[in-house]
């Protein structure tokens, strides 16, 4: 066994309920507001995940390798931004090409 | 963890996570430092957010009567920042008396520098001048761009009695108002 950290990404809702089952018995039950549960998993086996956040639902299974962190995002969560980038000199000049990138804090 | 997302014609798009975000940009030809906001939250309340950058060169466009620094300078001429498409941005500049407008906070770039777009709009009223959109890529923060806008041709104008053919007026002034 070794302690394995599960984080949710895109909580739309304030409280996430994770449900682990193995060989479809359930193993692990908790619900928290913070988006991460820390639970002991065994390296190398097979787990059926089921997170749920309001009406947003994961399932899953997913495999317990050598990384002790995973990260699962909940879909109502995750939207198709689009950006605009205009001179500030140059009110509503368009800038002809480059980049923006977002670092998430 | 970044995410990139690449602007073309001042557009870009990428599915993202709700949540709080750090904005850097990577902009040729612009001060990347000057990014506003420079710091976002992204949630369900909208799908669209505008960012803002500048540049710091400066563009002198030197209007003489013959198109070199010896010139005679044009005094009154203006001209307009334009895109390809020439629709206008930002103010009018007018020619001082050296015959210099000036735009500011335009970008400039070693390599791949953006297209700067610009239009003359108008002359002295004495002086021809050329209206189409004119573009140039800067290399160094300031570039100066010498115009010519050669003299107006000498018109005969005619005045005569409108039912008496050929009479001419004695005297008199016509205005002409572009």
């Amino acid at each position: 066994m070794k302690s394995v950290i599960l984080n949710f990404i895109g909580i739309n809702y304030c409280k996430v309920e994770l449900f682990l089952y193995q060989n479809h018995n359930l193993i692990y039950y908790d619900s928290t507001c913070l988006g991460r549960f820390e639970v002991d998993l065994c390296q190398n086996q097979v787990y059926e995940l089921i997170a749920i956040s309001g009406h947003d639902i994961i399932r899953v299974f997913f495999f317990v390798d050598d990384r002790t962190s995973y990260y699962f995002y909940f879909s109502s969560g995750i939207s198709k931004i689009t950006f605009h980038l205009y001179d500030s000199f140059y009110k509503n000049l368009l800038i002809q090409k480059g980049e923006i990138i977002l670092w998430q804090k | 963890m970044a995410k990139v997302i690449p602007i073309t014609n001042g557009t870009g798009s990428s599915e993202l996570i709700n949540g709080t975000y750090t904005v850097t940009a990577s902009v040729n030809g612009y001060d990347n430092s000057s990014i506003q906001p420079d710091s976002v939250v992204i949630d369900q309340s909208s799908n669209t957010y505008s960012f803002t950058i500048c540049a710091n060169g400066t563009l002198t466009l030197h209007v003489t009567d013959d198109g070199t620094s010896t010139g005679n300078p044009i005094v009154g001429a203006t001209f307009v920042r334009v895109d390809s498409t020439g629709t206008e941005y930002g103010s009018v500049i007018t020619t001082g008396s050296d015959g210099n407008a000036i735009f500011e906070n335009v970008p400039y770039a070693d390599t791949d520098a953006p297209v700067i777009y610009y239009r003359q709009t108008s002359s002295d009223g004495e002086h021809e001048f050329d209206s189409s959109i004119q573009s140039i890529t800067m290399t160094t923060d300031t570039q100066t761009i010498e115009i010519e806008n050669t003299v107006g041709a000498t018109r005969t104008i005619q005045l005569t009695d409108a039912n008496y053919d050929n009479m001419p007026i004695e005297s008199g002034t016509l205005t002409f108002t572009n």
